[in-house]
């Protein structure tokens, strides 16, 4: 009698232990943070030794920062300009022509023309945005992974939320699994493109799913379950369905344990009950 | 166990097979599928990793995917078979089938429970193994066939807009977890936690019951097969 | 053959001398390179050399005499004066050590003042309650004193402006000494602050809140100037004590080991003798094991009841509970005060915590109106019922459904984010219908605060004279009772 009693319970203790896992995970953030990428290129202060170990260690400061008059430098004038503004990215064609090229082929680039305008309050990004100019990075595929989250994310908010609760997300950022696809593996690098086009989709989704068919762009990466239809003004049908489905799901999961729970706890207590009345 | 109690089958060879296939199965595609429903959590992380990462988990929930297939197509086997053997007479005592009486038992085993009323009697399946019952069947089909279109995209898409495989991500998720939450508490607690079953409750695995099990927990069974010799002969174990 | 000889000894000497002078040319500094350098080189901080130039820096603009920069259409002086600034308690800093996020394009300030990275002993702000949380350390410790609350964040920070918006001058770089709490804590302030002194919580808060040991409190005006008497706690813990007192010398009238005629001092120590037998011995196992199946697990209800026990339970688990977290609290920040889980844990306003404790209380709520129901409804209970009875179960929900009053007001007062107060559901309800009524919450609060904190005071003062003397008596009478019978 007593040693089963002790491996119930213990079994009891790990289902215990099983839910507050389970409960944690929804309250509180996640539990491996990844480091935040606080920009360095705005800093005024340059480190010269790393400098010096990058690719453009060496380099005049002039070479790049073409626009800067030493008579007039520091500018109180655009102190209130962020380091990617203040800089003129046409110096970076010089040397990387294709990268430029293929940059004003992209969807950023037609925003920073003025083009096309953005709801995004955020000015277009550059070279600069995603670039570290002063330090060398090796970045492994994962590390990329990150600082793509990371920085997308910066502008993209709510893109990033849904990507990472999409098995995409889900199992490159938080499950390390360098063969799920990233940010700007469907959405392109220096020609940024937003997908809204269900031909050009098609093709991005064919790069891992070869036998895609036209249908399937209409699944929802970005998916958000919400009533208010303004969020997602291009999904807004998509995302009221996806809130009553889940409504739905939840009602039924939350009602159904809620229960039986009731209803088990309830038995275990007259058993109780019954087994001290006998004594 | 003494040799004068007298044991009644209650399950065959069959029917324990069966429930082998699901424990087994269950546990492979809860874990699997757990781990990537919570990838936030440290444990979800390191249980991946025990499964051999994504690859690994993916692997096993497809394995596990397809003994679940196997064991569904079994059982619908059987069912045709059974109600054939019984000669379409589903609606018997003993069937399996919900009934109204199983609300009332709800109620009134409710009612025991705060000390309000008598101990119900119970047929041969009780409203709570109905229910446990019943819940894997509609588990499978919605968690099953909504698999099928995260499973094979590409084919489902052919027929299906793509919002269908969102659609299929809430169901297949959400249904897994109220499985989990029910199998892991609701129905372990259920077999072995009563007091009367501590610590365990061997019968799904021996198909037998005792005879004072069987007045006490069944006892309207127990009354038809006192009426019916024939029925009690085939029962008893010998 | 012989010009092709001199020639490759030209071609040798020449590749000889650009070897040797290669290095001397590759290391002369460009000057132009150097210009750049001679700004934007990272400093060491860490040598005073680096703490100078990383200064020499920022003066190179902010020693000018006309700098100052526009907020809200009000010219707010920039210039710092090099020698006064050296001269404060942070003079031989560089500006960057504190102002971490300035030094950058663009030029603002991103993140408050570094100070946590120097000063990481934070207990004492945190002892001093979550309140301080959201305050910045600037918003006490900096001259001048204008404090505004960010509407966004909910922050405390310090104004650009004073009460009568005029820009400040915030350059001198002066702190304040000693700390003056009415910056913020007087009648009308708009922050959110308490208008009145409210003591700290006292011993008698333990048993649900985060609180202190002290039995008195120092005035918030003028935090120096001595001490006062808890005039709330401390009555009701004498009466308490007294009361404990009554209860123990009624039970030392009986026998102890079969003999009546002992002096108290006589019968004590057997008792204590009997206890640490029981305490060095293995004997001690089984009284634990009585404690937590009879004491805790409340076995002998369960024998009585299903109803009975889960009525008994919510309110015992709940205030179990509501003790557990607020001690643990407690010792938390006794001792590691500036973990994360110390400061999750002191914030009311943290999700997790905000929950549980609204809803415990609830559960204690439920329990009380449970045992007046059960004391109505049922025939035999209700013969069995004093008006004493009803009394002290109906102050203890009262008690509680008015700590619901006093968090709904202070979630109204300090201004708490909706998506952070819908966590404190019960308080955010009740805050939902105080908004109703047309009342200055934020003078109304300390009144609200004594009355939960004078309910609480009489409930403890009537414990140990009435039916719920049990919560107290019955676990250890349970145990007692467990033992003796195991010693049979």
């Amino acid at each position: 009698m007593k040693r089963p009693a002790l491996v119930w319970c213990l079994t009891i203790a790990v289902v215990i232990v099983a839910a507050v896992m389970v409960l944690m995970t929804r309250c509180g953030q996640p539990i491996s943070g990844r480091p935040s990428h606080e920009p360095e290129f705005g800093s005024w202060y340059v480190e010269v030794q790393r400098y010096n170990q990058g690719v453009h260690g060496g380099m005049d400061c002039s070479l790049c920062h073409t626009d800067i008059d030493p008579e007039e430098h520091p500018d109180s004038e655009n102190l209130s300009e962020s380091a990617t503004d203040l800089f003129d990215y046409e110096a970076c064609a010089s040397c990387h022509p294709q990268e430029y090229e293929h940059y004003h082929l992209g969807v950023h680039a037609e925003v920073l023309s003025g083009t096309v305008q953005s709801e995004i309050d955020y000015p277009a990004p550059t070279c600069g945005h995603c670039h570290d100019p002063h330090y060398r990075q090796v970045l492994s595929r994962l590390q990329v992974i990150d600082a793509q989250v990371d920085i997308c994310g910066q502008c993209h908010p709510s893109e990033l939320e849904t990507y990472l609760e999409n098995y995409h997300g889900k199992t490159a950022v938080d499950l390390d699994y360098a063969d799920s696809a990233s940010c700007a593996d469907c959405h392109g690098s220096h020609q940024v493109v937003a997908l809204d086009q269900p031909e050009k989709a098609v093709q991005v989704c064919r790069k891992c799913h070869p036998d895609a068919t036209e249908n399937m762009v209409g699944y929802l990466i970005h998916a958000e379950e919400t009533l208010s239809p303004d969020a997602d003004a291009s999904h807004a049908r998509e995302s009221v369905l996806l809130f009553l489905v889940q409504l739905f799901f939840v009602v039924l999961t939350v009602s159904v344990l809620a229960f039986f729970y009731g209803h088990t706890f309830l038995w275990l207590l007259r058993g109780l009950h019954e087994k001290l009345r006998r004594r | 166990m003494s040799e004068t109690v007298t044991h009644y089958w209650r399950l065959n060879l069959f029917h324990r097979f069966i429930h082998v296939l699901v424990m087994v199965s269950f546990a492979g595609a809860a874990l699997s599928g757990m781990a990537l429903k919570f990838t936030t959590a440290a444990w979800a992380r390191l249980a991946m990793q025990l499964m051999g990462g994504v690859p690994g988990a993916a692997l096993l929930h497809r394995v596990c995917a397809m003994v679940i297939a196997f064991y569904g197509f079994l059982h619908f086997i059987y069912i045709v078979y059974d109600i054939a053997r019984h000669k379409g007479s589903i609606f018997r005592g003993s069937s399996m089938l919900p009934r109204p009486q199983d609300i009332v038992d709800l109620w009134q085993h409710l009612m025991y429970f705060l000390g309000r009323r008598p101990r119900p009697q119970f047929d041969r399946f009780t409203y709570w193994e109905k229910f446990d019952y019943f819940a894997v069947f509609w588990g499978v089909l919605m968690i099953g066939l909504s698999g099928l279109v995260l499973w094979f995209p590409e084919i489902a898409t052919q027929f299906l807009p793509g919002v269908a495989i969102n659609i299929a991500q809430i169901m297949h998720s959400d249904e897994a977890l109220l499985a989990v939450g029910f199998i892991f508490v609701v129905h372990m607690f259920n077999t072995h936690m009563r007091a009367e079953k501590f610590p365990v409750d061997m019968s799904i695995f021996t198909g037998k019951v005792s005879e004072d099990e069987l007045k006490k927990e069944h006892a309207l069974e127990w009354e038809r097969m006192q009426e019916d010799p024939a029925l009690m002969e085939e029962a008893r174990v010998k | 053959m012989r010009a092709g000889l001199v020639g490759l000894c030209v071609v040798s000497l020449a590749v000889l001398v650009a070897l040797t002078l290669a290095p001397a040319f590759a290391q002369e500094p460009e000057p132009e390179q150097e210009q750049c350098w001679a700004c934007h080189r990272q400093p060491n901080l860490d040598t005073v050399a680096g703490v100078q130039a990383a200064i020499a820096l920022c003066l190179d603009c902010h020693s000018e005499a006309d700098i100052s920069k526009e907020t809200d259409g009000q010219e707010i002086p920039l210039q710092v004066q090099e020698e006064a600034y050296g001269a404060t308690r942070h003079g031989h800093l560089s500006c960057t050590h504190c102002h971490s996020t300035v030094a950058h394009s663009p030029h603002e300030e991103r993140a408050p003042l570094a100070c946590g990275d120097c000063h990481h002993n934070l207990s004492q702000h945190i002892a001093s309650g979550d309140a301080h949380l959201t305050v910045q350390c600037s918003a006490c410790h900096f001259e001048p004193d204008a404090v505004i609350r960010d509407a966004e964040t909910g922050v405390v920070e310090l104004s650009a402006f004073d009460a009568q918006g005029r820009a400040l001058d915030r350059t001198g770089h002066q702190m304040t000494k000693p700390v003056d709490c009415g910056r913020c804590h007087f009648a009308g302030n708009d922050l959110g602050a308490a208008s009145a002194a409210l003591p700290p919580k006292g011993p008698l808060c333990f048993a649900c809140h985060d609180a202190s040991l002290a039995l008195y409190a120092g005035s918030l005006r003028a935090p120096n100037a001595g001490v006062r008497i808890d005039w709330v706690s401390a009555p009701a813990l004498v009466v308490f004590c007294l009361g404990l007192v009554a209860a123990a010398s009624f039970w030392l009238k009986g026998t102890v080991h079969g003999k009546a005629d002992l002096s108290v001092g006589e019968k004590l120590s057997y008792i204590v003798a009997d206890a640490c037998g029981i305490i060095f011995s293995r004997r001690l196992l089984t009284l634990l094991k009585y404690f937590i199946l009879d004491g805790v697990l409340l076995r002998r209800t369960l024998k009585e009841g299903v109803g009975r026990w889960l009525m008994h339970g919510l309110i015992l688990w709940a205030f179990l509970g509501r003790f557990l977290l607020g001690i643990s609290t407690w010792w938390m920040a006794q001792l590691w005060p500036t973990a994360p889980l110390t400061q999750t844990l002191v914030d009311k306003n943290a999700p997790p915590v905000a929950f549980l404790y609204d809803f415990l209380a609830l559960l204690v709520i439920v329990g009380a109106i449970w045992a007046l129901m059960r004391r109505a409804l049922d025939r035999q209970m209700r013969e069995v019922t004093t008006a004493g009875d009803v009394a002290i179960t109906a102050l203890l929900g009262g008690l509680f459904v008015f700590g619901f009053v006093v968090e709904g007001a202070r979630l109204i007062v300090t201004q708490v984010p909706v998506e952070l107060a819908v966590y404190s559901f019960g308080g955010y309800a009740v805050s939902l219908v105080l908004r109703l009524v047309p009342v200055d919450w934020a003078s109304a609060y300390p009144y609200l605060w004594w009355v939960h904190a004078a309910l609480v005071a009489a409930f403890v003062a009537c414990l140990p004279f009435s039916k719920f003397f049990h919560i107290l008596v019955g676990p250890m009478l349970v145990t007692i009772s467990g033992l003796l019978r195991e010693k049979e």
